[in-house]
């Protein structure tokens, strides 16, 4: 696709060439561009928190697996002093800047990942039956509730999986390895498609 | 003949859905429903396969997973599966399934003669027979056995069947879907517990299906019917039919493999898995497997048409086949007389029990009197005869010492011989999950004993509870008990319905039944193992040459291996055995039992994991302008990486060459993006590079790079790469693409163990970035014209760093240079890497532009002496040994691995180091790993100095080049040493400095 930012440039995800998958109870979708940002940092220290929440608009989670969203931004708890910000697509590049300004002279890494990694969107009824297909975790819906988000395996794919609501999944993979992950969804996604 | 055994409305077959099928080329048919083994018994087929050892005519000995005689080749060509068991096949339309392990016919089986030799084929004859010279062992004594044993034959084609893998959880697993399993997922079930009911036949029930038991006062499949319905209401319910459960792991881990579609037959189109393979992770467990009843190891009890009493009673009531006319069936215990009851019901013209009790008084002996049954009691079958099938038996009074027979024999003639020596309780997953067994005196059977630490329970027949209503009440409670322990309902017990389970009188043991001769003379055979041909004798044989610990008898006489695994031989061999020692059964003990519990496929286990997905092919946003270009890529860890990209009918030498000479007369594009990228921020950064790396990073200004090297704490050189400081408290770091994940780690590591105060975070940022490096004395000039950056070396110098843009995108631009020559290294996000690509390469026509791979680039940075760790070191070299004493810092106090350059070994003089070398014939290209030695000697060994490290041939510099880890080699310079290979042939060369091409290093400016 032509860029937004940059006219005349030309700019692709790992799955551009890829078509959705759409059948009777499951729907495969790339959720291209989004804002991905590493924020690193003390959520004991109270004036990163406070200035993080600011910008964010909703405070860090603290707990294992947990995440918090305000309007399109979500954050994600990845580790004690880690966290995972998704924005809307090309959203990033503000939001780095307001995070790093107002985190001026506190401890703090804030990295973008935007292109490091897409992010997969499954859903329906069958999206669990999908992913228990290679995703060793229990997505029961009462283990695996809204919101709540880890990385784990999928096959030999490093994956980091949320549970937006209800059936639809959020699935966020490597660049290079989206490719891989995909064809193993589209190919587990044939015994439904007759 | 057609079904000429079916039985008219009896059974659970469809009759509306006949189907046909072939079995050794001739076509039968059958119904929906039927196994392979109840349609061949309905077709009056008993004969079945060849032994495996002794090639004698075999069966269908059960109507279950246990069978091992019935072993079939099922369908053809690339579908072919070996050793199926015919009691497991559902019968399909169009299937067809051989006989094994025969040649030319089953009826007239050439190796049969093995039986005529017996004698020279006891137990352990292997080790005997082909023990000299050792030497044959695989050329010549493998070969003689695998042709004459072994079982079916094995596909050569590709499976043309897809598989699945599923991982699932619940709270409680129950397996096994008769009475007590059904009970047990009632009990969970209604707690609103997650609950997998997995059970391996097409319908559950378990021995429901084969009974005409009553449970409240209605017919017990009435029971199950409203049982499943209920069931499969509950959401958090999965009932699993065709699903055997094979594997019992650690933390409650089981595996299961579901036949999805094995039962319709070869699918036109793979869409639908044909089996699935479960991964289960279970809070509890629930064993409800039931029981596998025993054999009678009587002489020549192998015949076809002698099967076990339960599984004549199987195919009479649940398949509707009478296999026989005329019915012997022998027992030690009364639940036969339900099958001599079953058989004179359902029409059989003559139906005798022989008991070896004196005087059985089981309510069922008086029934089956009454029904005009005829009960020889205190009797024992000592033979039977019958080529192809059974057609007599001939018993004979037993005497009360067991091994003797006190009377002459009679002749009983028979087409079926039904047998039971009491019942075993399933405990194979039990016993997986390291539970152990008891030995139940009264029953005569093991039973569990102290669960393992995963605490599985057991219920019902698998727990040495027979009666139905013992095993509907252990269901009720273990279910009930498991779902409460993994946090579901209060654990109360549903009250168990009523029954009309029949009081049952004493068994009578006799583990070997004695024939008309001593046990090992004559002919007459005892199999306790019929999968694997081991008889009794074998045993004692085992027990006189000192085999007697059951783990050595198994190796010994082979008994309970195979596909059978020994569910119907163990305990007779264990009870022979303990009669042999004089030991109690549980004294002998048992062998491990293993998973699977029945064979699983390997494409099951496979699943989706082949052809493209077997492995991952990790490629870069630049892939589709390589495969658009003809690159031939190189594997480097999971990455597809350009090698080289051929002209025409190029080979790769000549495409390598041209490459390189263009790289360095032009401007050359290479795909850097695999490169590991980490990002560091915090103020102390710059402190934390100093620890790791062997020189000074805090000097460093920002827009500035710096090569490093790291060492471990060995003083050795792990890994290197160029590091940017972006801002005072903010560096790119760059590492060797197959040492990002481990260089990310090693930061990590001191990070948090030793330095945890510092602020400093790490972040991989390998995949965020896409890099085209352009290098040549043309690739300023070809970026000139896409770039808004000030290319003037004034501005731009070498290791300098600068952002703008390329081709519209956004960049990093970095000048630094692994080949020697002017380079940028142009980095943008990763959705604009084609982009850039394809603009550079476009730009590049009129600038002679040449992409190149992974192969020039070696060549280049060899011309130069760069090195490539992992190649040019081995985790022994230190930063000195590499010449490279310039880059470890003497005003830093300490770095990582600076205290072992003072261990004695790392300090000496003498030690390998890299040096270049030049061969004799400027023409010839040392192999890589080549020795160098001082003194060559007609043969090795030799002393070695060193070896080749990386060698090419350089079209730069016009000859061959090659770098080399040679003792004391920085002071041999200019010494000749030679290159002994391989071929014999001996190749003189001169140690020189690492620098081969433009040592002055003038061309970095372009």
């Amino acid at each position: 696709m032509v860029d937004a930012i940059h006219p005349g440039v030309t700019a692709d995800t790992p799955l551009t060439a890829k078509t959705p998958v759409q059948i009777e109870g499951l729907s495969i979708t790339e959720l291209p561009f989004l804002g991905k940002i590493t924020l690193r940092g003390d959520a004991g220290d109270k004036g990163f928190a406070d200035a993080a929440k600011k910008v964010l608009g909703v405070a860090l989670p603290t707990a294992p697996m947990s995440s918090a969203q305000k309007g399109s931004i979500r954050v994600f708890w990845k580790a004690f002093d880690e966290w995972l910000i998704w924005t809307e697509a090309d959203g990033q590049t503000k939001l780095i800047a307001d995070l790093r300004a107002a985190l001026d002279g506190v401890g703090k890494a804030v990295v973008d990942l935007s292109d490091y990694y897409t992010v997969i969107r499954v859903s329906g009824s069958l999206s669990r039956d999908l992913l228990t297909k290679g995703c060793a975790l229990d997505l029961h819906p009462r283990r695996f509730t809204p919101g709540q988000a880890t990385g784990t395996g999928f096959h030999h794919a490093t994956i980091f999986i949320t549970l937006v609501e209800g059936d639809t999944f959020d699935v966020m993979i490597r660049w290079s390895f989206a490719d891989y992950l995909w064809d193993y969804f589209a190919d587990g996604a044939r015994e439904w498609s007759a | 003949m057609s079904q000429t055994y079916r039985l008219n409305g009896k059974g659970r077959i469809d009759r509306s859905q006949p189907l046909t099928f072939t079995y050794d080329g001739k076509a039968y048919t059958g119904y929906r429903g039927d196994t392979l083994a109840s349609a061949l018994l309905a077709n009056g087929v008993k004969l079945v396969g060849r032994s495996f050892k002794y090639h004698r005519p075999r069966g269908i000995m059960t109507a279950g997973s246990e069978e091992p005689n019935a072993l079939v080749q099922l369908g053809e060509g690339n579908r072919t599966e070996p050793n199926t068991r015919a009691t497991m096949v559902e019968l399909f339309d169009g299937l067809s399934a051989s006989s094994q392990n025969c040649w030319p016919s089953v009826k007239f089986d050439l190796q049969s003669i093995n039986q005529k030799f017996a004698k020279l084929f006891p137990a352990g004859f292997y080790y005997k027979t082909f023990m000299f010279p050792a030497s044959w062992w695989e050329p010549v004594y493998e070969k003689i056995i695998r042709n004459a044993a072994g079982l079916g034959k094995s596909p050569m084609e590709r499976d043309p069947d897809s598989y699945a893998q599923k991982f699932a959880h619940c709270d409680v697993l129950i397996v096994g879907g008769g009475p007590a399993g059904l009970a047990a997922a009632l009990a969970a079930g209604r707690t609103g517990a997650r609950v997998i009911l997995a059970d391996e036949q097409n319908e559950l029930g378990g021995s429901l299906l084969s009974d005409d038991a009553q449970i409240d006062g209605k017919l017990a499949l009435e029971w199950v019917a409203e049982s499943l319905a209920e069931l499969e209401a509950l959401e958090d319910v999965t009932v699993l039919r065709r699903t055997t459960v094979s594997g019992y792991y650690d933390y409650n881990y089981l595996t299961a493999l579901e036949r999805v579609t094995d039962h319709l037959g070869p699918q036109d189109d793979d869409s639908t898995p044909r089996q699935r393979f479960w991964k289960i992770r279970a809070k509890r467990v629930v064993l409800a497997q039931g029981a596998i009843e025993r054999p009678l190891v009587f002489a020549d009890n192998d015949r076809p048409g002698i099967m076990l009493a339960s599984a004549l009673r199987t195919y009479i009531n649940r398949f509707g086949v009478l296999p026989g006319r005329e019915i012997v069936v022998f027992t030690n215990n009364d639940t036969a007389y339900k099958t001599a009851l079953d058989a004179k019901a359902a029409g059989a013209r003559d139906v005798t029990v022989v008991d070896l009790r004196d005087d059985p008084k089981g309510a069922l002996v008086k029934a089956a009197e009454d029904a005009g049954i005829r009960v020889f009691k205190g009797y024992a079958v000592v033979a039977t005869t019958g080529k192809h099938a059974v057609n007599a038996c001939e018993i004979a009074k037993l005497g009360d010492d067991n091994r003797t027979i006190v009377s002459d024999t009679t002749a009983l003639p028979c087409d079926i011989m039904a047998h039971s020596n009491g019942w075993n309780p399933t405990v194979h997953l039990w016993s997986q999950a390291r539970g152990k067994l008891n030995w139940d005196e009264a029953q005569q059977c093991f039973v569990p004993g102290f669960a393992g630490p995963w605490k599985p329970v057991s219920a019902g027949s698998g727990n040495g509870a027979f009666a139905l209503k013992d095993c509907l009440s252990q269901g009720y409670a273990t279910g009930a008990a498991a779902a409460k322990a993994a946090g579901f309902g209060s654990g109360d017990v549903p009250a168990t319905p009523a029954t009309d389970d029949i009081e049952y009188g004493a068994m009578r043991m006799v583990w070997t039944v004695p024939g008309k001769k001593p046990l090992g003379h004559g002919k007459a055979k005892h199999f306790h193992d019929h999968q694997n041909d081991v008889v009794a004798s074998d045993i004692h044989l085992a027990a006189r040459e000192g085999y007697i610990s059951v783990e050595h008898l198994k190796r010994y006489t082979t008994t309970g291996m195979g596909t059978d695994q020994g569910k119907t031989s163990n305990v007779n061999a264990l009870a022979i055995m303990a009669e042999i020692r004089n030991a109690a059964i549980p004294e002998v003990g048992t062998t491990t039992f293993r998973p699977p519990y029945t064979p699983v496929t390997f494409g099951a286990i496979t699943g989706q994991n082949r052809n493209e997905l077997f492995l991952q092919k990790r490629t870069t946003p630049m892939h589709k302008a390589h495969l658009d270009a003809g690159a031939v890529f190189e594997d480097v860890g999971d990455w597809k990486r350009p090698w080289y990209f051929p002209k025409g009918k190029e080979t790769m030498d000549e495409a390598v060459m041209r490459e390189c000479r263009q790289v360095r007369e032009s401007v050359g594009m290479l795909d850097a993006s695999t490169l590991g990228k980490i990002d560091i921020q915090g103020k102390d950064s710059a402190e934390f590079l100093n620890w790791i790396y062997t020189n000074k990073w805090d000097n460093l200004k920002p827009g500035r790079a710096r090569y490093g090297l790291m060492l471990n704490e060995h003083g050795m050189v792990f890994d290197d790469g160029v590091t940017t400081r972006l801002a005072d408290d903010h560096f790119h770091m760059t590492t060797t693409t197959g040492g990002a994940a481990r260089v990310l780690g090693w930061l990590e590591e001191w990070s948090q163990t030793e330095w945890p105060k510092m602020d400093v975070y790490f972040t991989s940022v390998t995949e965020q970035w896409a890099v085209c490096t352009i290098t040549g004395p043309k690739s300023r000039a070809l970026l000139s014209e896409l770039t808004s950056l000030d290319l003037d070396p004034e501005t731009f110098p070498f290791m300098a760093m600068q952002e703008g843009t390329v081709a519209g995108a956004p960049a990093r631009v970095y000048r630094i240079s692994f080949t020697g020559d002017l380079a940028y290294e142009i980095n943008v996000p990763a959705r604009y890497g084609l982009h850039v690509w394809n603009a550079l390469r476009e730009a590049g026509r009129k600038h002679d532009l040449c992409l190149y791979g992974t192969e020039t680039m070696h060549v280049l940075r060899a011309e130069k002496g760069f090195i490539i760790v992992g190649q040019d070191t081995d985790g022994t070299v230190t930063p000195m040994d590499l010449g490279m004493n310039w880059i470890v810092s003497k005003k830093k106090d300490d770095f990582l691995g600076r205290r072992s350059f003072a261990r004695s070994d790392t300090a000496r003089e003498g030690r390998k180091q890299l040096v270049g070398l030049l061969t004799q014939d400027p023409n010839f290209v040392l192999p890589e790993g080549a020795h160098v030695v001082e003194d060559v000697k007609p043969k090795p060994p030799m002393k070695t100095l060193g070896h080749v490290t990386s060698s090419y041939y350089s079209p730069n510099v016009g000859r061959s080049i090659a770098l080399a880890l040679v003792a004391n080699g920085h002071n041999r310079k200019g010494d000749t040493l030679s290159v002994p290979l391989m071929s014999g042939r001996v190749e003189k060369v001169t140690i020189t400095d690492t620098v081969f091409f433009d040592k002055e290093g003038t061309r970095t400016n372009g």
